[in-house]
């Protein structure tokens, strides 16, 4: 290695002025990152001289790629567009998908541009919807008085007949406009973001990109603590709320150098006799906070990066990770009550709200296991409950975008739907064992569907 | 490493004899705990299960767990001798070798298969396992850009794809990459396009299964 030098951030892609230490890399030169929020390491290989560079943040802040939706047309972004002088300007946007709000006003600018500089020049502007974000309202108001002839279209009506021609066919006009068309491209994340995704082990975000859609992510954060995603990197409204995003990292950015706590004040530990480096708790950890420990030649929990999800200890297949938390034990008065198993980040919330509503605990007279992740349920513990005791199981877990743990949900629903799949496979107790997904809002959904289940119990 | 996976359950319930008292199931925290079928996880949780399965049945069968670190080298088989003295059968979830291995050193007990060893191969994705070698005895790796034709094309050619090649994928499933796609995409890339021109003589098979049961000795151990 050349050398190390220690940050406060890194821009992985594009740099934005701040009054942090900062260093800027290319996607490209990037080829491995190790460590957690506040001591990340990036390894680099920028012309086959690696160099190991200490950064406390990253935020990940590639480009769109453009892809031009119509062969001939120009690009609304460019500013080397052709203006032909016997044909009219043609400015299309949500073709063949809705754009993102702000093309909107790149169109609008783009158009009274055209007019200013060529006063006596016919413009369409031809669009789906228009989103008045900013000062796009204004700019609408120019445009109408500048005599830009606005043509709204829904899905059907617009059709490419060739490269130059569009006809436009609605119940009151049929038109067939031929000129010089700048066209909205289609916005796609760049082509190193698969590259990227791997190194800060995220997982697959949304229509491809960075970020999952995922309340706890907005609106700039990762699986992965202290790594932020921005533009090109987060999601296709990204560029909408640029200048936001941008405010709100660099806020967490300064609120993380003042500082950063553990989650919780559990060590997971990792038996080094036991751990065969399979790398199951790497790959399953949600927010990227297992690393390999060269020392003991084993896996190990960044604690800082940790949050306390449990997913890894429940995954690993040698029982090499340890807790001294006993979170799967079982609290109740009556072992004939029905068991709960209960996600504290939906279940837990929602119950508690519905109690403040209604003066009355929905959990009252059931067994409860307080998970904080339904994530954590295993084969074999559903299996030990379902001998050692005679009542029913209810898993209460999480709506897709309201999992803390991300990907938690899903795999909880892997596992209940393999158990099943084991219990009716040797007929039996098959219909023992229940599965909900809830988010913390539930609260009334929570009372009513538990007082259905205990009535169907019942019977 | 060498891939299984565990075998339906109600096949494992199956092969347990009718008169089964007491049961080991025997871990192995190798490759198959790495392929997550053959660990300490999957035991207790294949316990677990057989327990709910023969107390629902009225049968009082008492099971136990041991899992050690190969079930293939005699060593570590210490470690299984008195769990396998004190059970009636022993229920083995390595891989076939670890199965045989374990039988060979036991030969009074009924030693069964928990697992099905499926292939040498890669993890490609969180629980997610590809076929990368046929384990020919013969590695022909470096003349085809590194990529297998003997394991990652289905008909195991070796002078070019069949006709059944389509868009880069192979003929037998959907789900299968053409493996000549892959060795000449990877050999493109590498410049080495004209070493596939070389018309490849018939494969020796004597290496492979077809010259019967192999084994090998390292010869600083062995005097010819």
């Amino acid at each position: 290695m050349a050398g190390k030098r220690k940050f406060e951030l890194a821009w992985i892609g594009d740099k934005e002025e701040t009054d942090f230490e900062s260093i800027q890399i290319s996607a490209e030169d990037l080829v491995a990152c190790q460590g957690e929020i506040g001591d990340f390491k990036l390894i680099c290989n920028k012309e086959n001289q690696p160099e190991e560079i200490n950064v406390a943040n990253i935020i990940i802040n590639l480009p769109y790629q453009e892809e031009p939706v119509l062969e001939k047309a120009d690009s609304l972004f460019s500013d080397d567009y052709d203006i032909n002088e016997d044909k009219p300007v043609i400015i299309l946007q949500d073709y063949p998908e809705l754009s993102a709000a702000v093309i909107s006003q790149a169109g609008l600018e783009k158009a009274l541009e055209i007019k200013d500089n060529y006063p006596d020049k016919e413009v369409y502007y031809l669009y789906q919807a228009m989103r008045f974000i900013e000062d796009n309202d204004r700019l609408y108001e120019r445009a109408r008085e500048s005599e830009i002839i606005f043509l709204k279209f829904d899905l059907g009506q617009l059709k490419i007949i060739e490269e130059e021609i569009i006809h436009y066919n609605r119940e009151d006009i049929d038109l067939k406009l031929n000129g010089n068309i700048l066209a909205a491209p289609e916005l796609k994340p760049a082509k190193e973001t698969e590259r990227i995704a791997r190194i800060f082990n995220l997982a697959d975000g949304y229509k491809e990109y960075l970020q999952l859609d995922n309340i706890y992510l907005q609106p700039t954060l990762s699986g992965k603590r202290g790594v932020y995603l921005l533009k090109g990197s987060r999601g296709p409204t990204a560029l909408t709320y640029f200048e936001e995003e941008l405010d709100f990292t660099l806020n967490e950015v300064s609120k993380n150098l003042a500082g950063v706590a553990e989650i919780d004040k559990y060590d997971r530990e990792v038996d080094d006799q036991k751990c065969i480096l399979c790398y199951t708790c790497y790959r399953v950890c949600p927010h990227g906070a297992i690393q390999r420990d060269d020392e003991l030649n084993s896996m190990k929990v960044m604690d800082l990066a940790c949050q306390g999800c449990n997913l890894c200890l429940s995954r690993c297949p040698t029982n090499a990770i340890q807790i001294e938390d006993d979170y799967l034990k079982i609290e109740g008065e009556n072992e004939q009550d029905p068991i709960l198993i209960i996600c504290e980040n939906s279940a837990e919330i929602a119950a508690e709200k519905y109690n403040s509503m209604v003066g009355k605990d929905p959990l009252e007279s059931y067994q409860k296991i307080e998970v904080p992740c339904v994530s954590t349920v295993e084969r074999g513990q559903i299996f030990e409950i379902l001998s050692k005791y005679s009542s029913d199981i209810m898993i209460l877990g999480c709506v897709s975008e309201a999992c803390k743990h991300l990907t938690g949900h899903d795999r909880c629903q892997q596992v209940v739907e393999r158990i099943k799949e084991d219990l009716e496979k040797l007929e039996i107790e098959q219909d023992r064992v229940h599965y909900e997904r809830l988010s913390p809002r539930m609260a009334a959904d929570l009372g009513a569907f538990l007082a259905d289940w205990k009535e169907a119990l019942k019977q | 490493m060498i891939v299984g996976k565990l075998k339906d359950i109600k096949e494992i319930k199956d092969s347990l004899p009718d008169d089964i008292d007491s049961l080991l199931i025997a871990g192995c925290g190798s490759c198959v705990s790495v392929s997550l079928a053959g660990g300490e996880r999957e035991a207790d949780s294949l316990k677990e299960l057989l327990n709910l399965y023969y107390q629902s049945k009225g049968k009082s069968v008492s099971i136990e767990t041991e899992t050690i670190k190969r079930q293939c080298d005699d060593e570590f088989l210490d470690e299984l001798e008195l769990p396998v003295a004190r059970n009636q059968v022993v229920l083995s979830i390595a891989c076939g070798v670890g199965v045989q291995h374990l039988a060979i050193n036991n030969p009074g007990k009924i030693i069964l298969p928990g697992l099905d060893t499926t292939f040498y191969g890669r993890t490609s994705d969180i629980g997610k396992w590809e076929e990368m070698c046929h384990g020919c005895g013969k590695c022909i790796l470096d003349q085809f850009a590194g990529v297998c034709p003997v394991a990652r094309c289905s008909k195991s050619l070796l002078n070019g794809p069949c006709g059944g090649s389509q868009d880069g994928i192979c003929e037998v499933d959907d789900s299968i990459d053409c493996g000549w796609q892959t060795i000449y995409d990877r050999a493109e890339e590498l410049g080495q396009l004209e070493n596939l021109l070389d018309f490849e003589s018939p494969k020796d098979w004597s290496t492979y299964k077809d010259g019967g049961v192999r084994s090998h000795k390292n010869p600083e151990f062995f005097q010819e």
